[in-house]
């Protein structure tokens, strides 16, 4: 805090005063004289009143969590003693929240007493990440503006993290439908030793363990003269699941806040719950096929896999950035189970657009140690168009690789094509014109399914992701 | 409502009315009026102009006529609310006032310039003081309003609602009012204090002039005073430069 200056108001006056005084003294005027004692006296006394005191903020819970688009209320108890005059107390919100409630900024009177207030607000925040509110601004000013105004900020120490709201996908559990949503091939098997997750209730069939009677069910349906109904539940086995998000530019179409992107991320984040849930073990990596290739042989041959590339992936010579994005990891090794969500969720929470260092390719064959031999399925959430589908026909057939053609021929990956042009379309001519390119782009769906993916087609703008999957149900 | 906000436009518009009517009578109770009231009588009589019978229905009229439009004047620029107003009216108030006020003075100025004038005082000098010093008063308070209220319409430009606002100015307002009501105060004390003073004074120091001694102390005082104020400036502006150069490009 600087020392206390006087304003130009206080000068001037004061000044004013000095005229008179000789004046008078000129004249021989007492009159004068005191004319110009009185302003002396005024801001005199008016000096002897200080400026207010640095507010305290009383220090809220250190990190809150919450999701994207929720609303939370933010208190800040502010006590300001000492002095007299106006206080400004004021929080700079980050861009991507959106203010709902009352006001980040007061402006506050402190009288004689001491001035217990707070300052409160209801944000939403539009956009995951990790948000420190670290200091309170504040401005104090002299109750007559005799000395100019002292700036400052008190601490505050809060982190937000705010997490992408997931799509939860639920199990059609009517009896007389089926999920052509694909699985992968491993989960499929009938034998093996049954966990404790529970799966479905079903009809009793011959080999079903006594043990497995749900008698409640069964004396809903006995009037019906249907057998008895018994838990299923999932069996043990080596369910791998590797999901890979499109960071490119082709995701990057709509809004900062609502793009191709964010609602990947949002797929992602469903996607990995559904799989985690039926104990799958899920893989995650980002990768951008806008990305220039990198000599990955060279590397295996040098530090073996998953060393520093002797290419910048970015373009450039290799430097400590590289060495930050090798560190900080672009994938993370399939695990099930909570813990794992968890670190897919902290993955996300820190993607971004432009964030993948190689293609799709290259991604898959970074994660090849992980993949042979457990039969993964391949869910790559992606937008798809001229440009990104040679790329991607590429990564299909890396994919290839490491699959094991069953005799039902089920579809090696799931493709999950984020269409962002509805987002963007504002009006009736962009709709249109939106329109016209999805159709235009069901050719290079259809192409994409013809090397042996399952292609979901998802408009953001018009439909919940759990629609989509919905569409995936038959009936038998 | 915005009750607060006109309460204080309501308390400013009354200074401005009211040291406008004491600047106005300060003027017609001054030589300077008398002289040019009868400098038109003259002229209306030369020029057989004179519409108005006698003298004395000019002393009613022309007083009114001046009031009139000193007083909406006064109206305008207090409605306006601007610092550059206030001044303007503070000009016009000491204007009518420093006639009576240079009745008082000891040094005939007049005389030294050759003008063959009395500077004769209508009024008691104690009421003159107090017109002086709710004139003085008065701007005090709205020059220091006013440049508030300029301040307090930047943070309205960054999103302070106008209720906080019109508080924050009231109180300012009130505090401002209060102050000066205590000043006023400590100077009509002095004034008295000071005959008391001049005799002790005029004992203590063996006869020397007591307006030497007065002057004197306050030269001193006025000076160091100032001599601090412009160090401090000096002091505390040479520093903010040094920190500006000092912070990282």
């Amino acid at each position: 805090m600087k020392g206390r200056v006087f304003s130009q108001s206080s000068l001037r006056l004061l000044v004013g005063a000095v005229s008179f005084i000789t004046t008078g003294m000129f004249l021989g005027n007492m009159l004068f004289i005191y004319m110009g004692v009185l302003p002396i006296v005024y801001v005199l006394l008016g000096l002897a009143i200080p400026n207010p005191g640095a507010p305290e903020v009383a220090q809220p819970a250190e990190t809150s969590t919450l999701w994207v688009d929720q609303d939370v209320s933010v208190r800040r108890p502010i006590s300001v003693k000492g002095g007299m005059g106006h206080v400004l107390v004021g929080e700079t919100l980050p861009p991507e929240f959106e203010l709902i409630e009352g006001s980040n900024i007061r402006l506050l009177w402190k009288g004689a007493g001491d001035l217990d207030t707070e300052l409160s607000y209801t944000i939403r925040c539009t956009r995951r990440g990790v948000y420190a509110f670290d200091e309170l601004r504040w401005e104090s000013g002299h109750s007559l503006g005799m000395t100019s105004t002292e700036l400052g900020s008190s601490e505050v120490d809060q982190t937000l993290l705010v997490r992408p709201q997931p799509f939860h996908i639920r199990r059609v559990r009517q009896q007389k439908t089926f999920s052509k949503f694909i699985m992968p091939s491993e989960a499929h098997i009938k034998m093996g030793i049954p966990t404790t997750e529970y799966k479905e209730i079903r009809e009793y069939s011959f080999g079903d363990s006594y043990r497995h009677i749900n008698w409640k069910a069964t004396s809903r349906v006995a009037s019906l003269g249907k057998p008895p109904m018994v838990n299923s539940y999932e069996m043990e086995g080596m369910k791998v699941v590797w999901i890979f998000l499109d960071t490119s530019r082709e995701m990057a179409l709509g809004t900062n806040v609502k793009n191709g992107f964010e609602y990947g991320v949002q797929a992602v984040l469903g996607l990995a719950q559904f799989y985690l849930s039926r104990n799958c073990r899920v893989g995650f990596s980002l990768y951008d096929d806008n990305k220039q290739t990198v000599n990955l042989r060279r590397v295996s041959r040098t530090g073996g896999l998953g060393a520093l590339p002797d290419i910048s992936p970015l373009g450039g010579a290799s430097g400590e950035g590289d060495l930050h994005l090798y560190e900080t990891g672009d994938f993370l090794i399939p695990d099930s189970g909570k813990r794992q969500l968890h670190k897919i969720s902290e993955k996300l929470l820190e993607a971004e657009l432009y964030g993948g260092v190689y293609n799709l390719k290259q991604s898959i064959q970074r994660c090849r140690g992980h993949i042979i031999g457990t039969n993964p399925l391949f869910v790559i959430v992606t937008s798809i168009n001229e440009r990104a589908v040679t790329k991607l026909s590429e990564g299909l057939g890396e994919v290839r690789r490491y699959i094991r053609l069953s005799r039902k021929a089920n579809p090696s990956a799931l493709i999950v094509h984020v269409s962002g042009y509805g987002i963007t379309a504002q009006g009736e001519d962009e709709e249109a014109a939106s329109q016209i390119i999805t159709l235009e782009n069901r050719a290079l769906l259809r192409s994409m399914r013809g090397q042996g993916a399952q292609v979901i087609h998802w408009d953001p703008s018009t439909q919940h992701f759990s629609d989509v999957l919905l569409s995936q149900v038959g009936r038998r | 409502m915005r009750s607060r906000f006109y309460l204080v436009r309501g308390i400013e518009i009354l200074i401005a009315f009211g040291t406008c009517l004491l600047a106005v009578q300060s003027f017609f109770s001054s030589w300077l009026y008398e002289s040019i009231n009868m400098a038109v009588n003259n002229l209306l009589i030369r020029f057989g102009l004179q519409f108005i019978p006698t003298t004395v229905e000019v002393d009613q009229v022309f007083p009114l006529i001046v009031t009139v439009l000193v007083v909406l004047v006064t109206v305008y620029n207090g409605l306006l609310g601007r610092s550059g107003n206030i001044m303007n009216l503070y000009n016009v108030n000491i204007m009518l006032v420093s006639p009576e006020l240079l009745g008082f003075s000891r040094l005939n100025w007049l005389q030294l310039i050759g003008v063959p004038m009395a500077l004769e005082p209508r009024r008691e000098a104690s009421v003159v003081l107090v017109t002086c010093l709710v004139v003085v008063g008065g701007y005090t308070i709205q020059y220091f309003t006013s440049r508030y209220r300029e301040e307090l319409s930047e943070y309205g430009s960054r999103g302070i609602g106008k209720e906080e606002l019109d508080a924050v100015l009231y109180n300012q307002s009130i505090t401002s009012v209060a102050l000066m009501v205590a000043s006023v105060s400590v100077v009509v004390g002095f004034s008295y204090a000071v005959p008391v003073l001049k005799e002790r004074l005029h004992a203590a120091f063996g006869g020397l002039p007591s307006i030497y001694i007065v002057l004197g102390v306050a030269s001193t005082l006025i000076v160091t005073f100032s001599l601090r104020v412009f160090l401090r400036e000096r002091l505390v502006g040479r520093e903010g430069a040094k920190g500006d150069g000092d912070s990282p490009a």
